[in-house]
């Protein structure tokens, strides 16, 4: 019981100890904070002069780090994405000697099938949805173009008679907490500059953060703009030649139109069980330019290959004339991820 | 303060710019559609007649182009396109092939060849073409033989094509053994007979003194067993092929013995050895020896048949009391029933894939082919008629042989075919009545 008490007794010292005097240790350590009290001394407007420089130069820094990391990234999977080409002797290039495609093959097919794979699972259901929010946004900010001149003059005539008592209450000290309200209020100023960029070159959002963040002088604004503005461009790149999603309409005519010519009278019973997915790079007119496998579940080789010829014959020979598929969405149809799933057919 | 306004301030950033490049990737994925129907047609193709590299062989050349198309329109997977819907021709075997001709008449698949003959030697090139793909399908190929062995090179030429087409091996250059029957039903003759596997170069193996039954091929295809009842009693005996020389196996020892076949090593043989009235499954050497008794049942017990690999054995038994299907080891031991339908199951046979059992069938009057799987489950039928009993397999495990027997007193023996979906039932010509078919192996 009593080796409780000093336990106790040691423990509560230590406590006591430490709370009256690790302030000194810890003070050492926050040497920095005591000048700052000097700062505050000296007068307002030295402080404001100090906070000011600092908070700029340190806070567009690491923005548009992020943002020069982050443009890149999204160009590196669209890269890989094009070049879906796996196998180089499945190679369905419409060349009649085999051995002059499969040479040139073997180059594209390999970083070809690392990458199909992984996006698939990730793209998959999601597919049908980024295009239409971006294709919805693509017109709100058209349309708030036009009439623009009109409501942004309003809102800034008021904003201007506002702000002026605003910061008559509390200009300095409080100038980091209301950039709440002035990044709402600079969202809409960089929403209709937007689809002007887009619609004109793709290089403009670069200028469009430098005069926000000069007119403001706020980091915060500026990096908010920054991170808004380097991602808009590229969404407008692919928003603006994706049209309106496809409907189940098309998607359905395109099925019944393949599976027309999907003929599995001449496959082998293990082809007959082999599911084949496979990669349709389209032409612009509709007709399939390359028939690429990307993956099976066959039970050997020879099931494979058979099943990918099948599937592969079908998508040529019935798209030889090209497919029925609206040319405004070509973007969205330019490849074709086709999965052919005998099962059903089995039991014919 | 300000460095955790940094912080928040830099998180805010990334997840800001974040959010766009998610939307950015997502919208790059490209379109997914399944399709899950499709068709069973036959595949249209065309076999333009080979071309005739040297003056002799026009004839030759003529004739491997019709054994080669009649091998695959036969199989009931390929439709030949006539020569008059020909757009174009092959004119020159080296020459490029004009895929838009090709296409414009749905030929989905071109056989070119040539061939030539020097000195009684025959050699035949060809290449098969995908031209939808515009690609040919695997390389060219070049076969030499002798004259009298052109159809044996057609068939071999066919069985590369539908090879590379369906991705499965062929199955037309093979023999079938089988009983040649003459003569009115309650005086029929039968004779042992072997032809090539679309009933082409029939011949006999016996004489029909004696009557033969259930021939059964080795699985190398150099030797036959079958069931004589030259002494007058049913004895099996095995038949050299090449040299049609047989010899008893002494398996009966004064007891019917019956329904023999070989093991897959052909190293042994299993029967049916019939004592006081019962009938039990026996295995024995190849080359003699005591007989090993597998089954021990009061039951008929009866048609066993090897899997691929010899290690299990389905035969027929009525132990039940009524006539079913059941596997055991191959040594003998616990048999497991597989057929619960209704009727009687019987001769069964296992396929050289090893996935199915062919077997027979009677069920309210009539004969019906099937198969099941080796558990008994999705038991198919494939027939139906007066009498069909007898299947064998083909080579590649796709397509099954049977006798089937039409009614009335008049009524005879034919061969039929039948793939294993229950398309493509075709008559097996043959000069007389046959029954009992075994189909034999590849021969290249």
């Amino acid at each position: 019981m009593k080796l409780g008490y000093y336990i106790s007794g040691i423990g509560h010292g230590l406590l006591i100890f430490w709370l009256l005097f690790g302030g000194l240790f810890t003070s050492s350590r926050d040497t920095p904070p005591a000048p700052v009290a000097d700062v505050s001394i000296l007068s307002e407007e030295d402080f404001a002069a100090l906070t000011a420089p600092p908070e700029g130069p340190p806070e567009p820094e690491p923005a548009p780090e992020e943002d020069a990391e982050e443009a890149p990234v999204p160009p590196a999977r669209p890269e890989p994405e094009p070049a879906p080409d796996p196998e180089p002797e499945l190679e369905p290039l419409p060349d009649p000697e085999p051995p002059a495609p499969d040479p040139a093959a073997p180059a594209e097919t390999a970083p070809d099938e690392d990458t199909t794979p992984p996006e698939a699972p990730r793209v998959a259901d999601e597919v049908i949805q980024p295009p239409d929010d971006p294709a919805e946004t693509a017109p709100e900010a058209v349309e708030e173009a036009a009439p623009s001149p009109e409501p942004t003059e309003t809102p800034v005539e008021e904003q201007d008679a506002a702000q002026p008592e605003a910061q008559t209450t509390e200009i300095v000290t409080e100038a980091e907490t209301p950039t709440s309200s002035p990044t709402a209020s600079l969202r809409p100023r960089a929403r209709p500059e937007r689809p002007d960029p887009v619609e004109t070159a793709e290089p403009e959002p670069t200028p469009d953060p430098a005069p926000e963040s000069e007119a403001d002088n706020d980091p915060v604004a500026d990096a908010i703009a920054d991170a808004l503005d380097t991602p808009d461009p590229g969404a407008g790149e692919t928003q603006a030649p994706l049209g309106p999603p496809i409907t189940s309409a098309e998607r359905d005519g395109l099925r019944v139109a393949v599976s027309q010519c999907w003929n599995l009278g001449s496959a082998s019973t293990d082809a007959m069980a082999t599911t084949v997915v496979v990669m349709v790079r389209m032409a612009p007119d509709g007709r399939p330019q390359g028939v690429d496998l990307v993956s099976s579940n066959g039970p050997n080789q020879s099931a494979t290959q058979t099943a990918f010829q099948a599937a592969r014959r079908a998508i040529i020979r019935c798209g030889a004339n090209g497919y029925n598929l609206p040319s405004d969405k070509y973007e969205q149809w330019r490849e074709i991820e086709m999965t052919f799933n005998p099962e059903n057919m089995r039991l014919r | 303060m300000n460095m955790i306004r940094l912080l928040a301030l830099g998180l805010a950033i990334l997840a800001l710019s974040h959010t766009p490049f998610a939307a950015t990737a997502q919208s790059s994925g490209p379109l997914r559609i399944e399709i899950t129907d499709g068709v069973i047609e036959p595949l249209p193709f065309a076999v333009p007649t080979f071309q005739a590299e040297t003056g002799s062989a026009g004839p030759y050349a003529q004739e491997i182009s019709r054994v080669i198309a009649a091998d695959l329109s036969g199989t009931g997977l390929f439709r030949e396109i006539p020569s008059s819907a020909f757009i174009s021709d092959i004119t020159n075997f080296a020459a490029p092939v004009q895929y838009a001709d090709w296409k414009a008449i749905n030929a989905q698949a071109l056989i070119a060849g040539a061939v030539s003959e020097q000195g009684g030697q025959i050699t035949v090139k060809f290449r098969v073409y995908d031209i939808f793909s515009g690609a040919e399908l695997g390389q060219g190929l070049q076969y030499t033989g002798t004259i009298d062995g052109i159809r044996r090179i057609a068939h071999q030429v066919a069985d590369t094509v539908y090879s590379r087409i369906t991705g499965e091996t062929g199955y037309f250059d093979s023999r079938v053994v089988f009983v040649s029957e003459q003569g009115p039903k309650d005086a029929r003759r039968k004779r042992l007979a072997i032809m090539d596997y679309d009933g082409a170069n029939v011949k006999y193996l016996t004489d029909s003194d004696a009557l033969v039954l259930a021939p059964r091929f080795s699985q190398d295809g150099s030797r036959v067993l079958y069931t004589s009842y030259e002494t007058g009693q049913p004895q099996i005996y095995v038949l050299d092929v090449a040299s049609a020389t047989r010899q008893a196996m002494g398996t009966g020892g004064g007891n019917m013995a019956f329904s023999p076949r070989f093991s897959p090593d052909g190293s042994s043989i299993i029967f049916s050895l019939e004592q006081g009235g019962n009938s039990d499954i026996y295995r024995m050497g190849v080359n003699g020896g005591a007989a090993q008794q597998l089954t021990s049942s009061p039951a008929i017990e009866t048609a066993p048949s090897f899997s691929p690999d010899g290690s299990r054995i389905v035969f027929e038994s009525d132990r039940s009391g009524t006539q079913q299907l059941y596997i055991m080891s191959a040594n003998g031991g616990e048999a497991q029933r597989i057929s619960f339908g209704r009727g009687r199951y019987g001769t069964p046979v296992w396929s050289p894939r090893g996935d199915l059992i062919a077997f027979t069938k009677q069920n309210a009057g009539r004969f019906h082919i099937g198969v099941m799987r080796t558990d008994g489950s999705e038991e198919r039928l494939l027939t139906a008629s007066f009498l069909d009993e007898g299947p064998t397999w083909s080579p590649n495990g796709r397509v099954i042989m049977f006798s089937r027997e039409s009614q009335g007193e008049t009524g005879a023996s034919a061969l039929y075919s039948v793939d294993i979906s229950g398309r493509n039932l075709r008559r097996v010509t043959t000069p007389d009545a046959a029954s009992d078919p075994s189909w034999g192996p590849l021969q290249n």
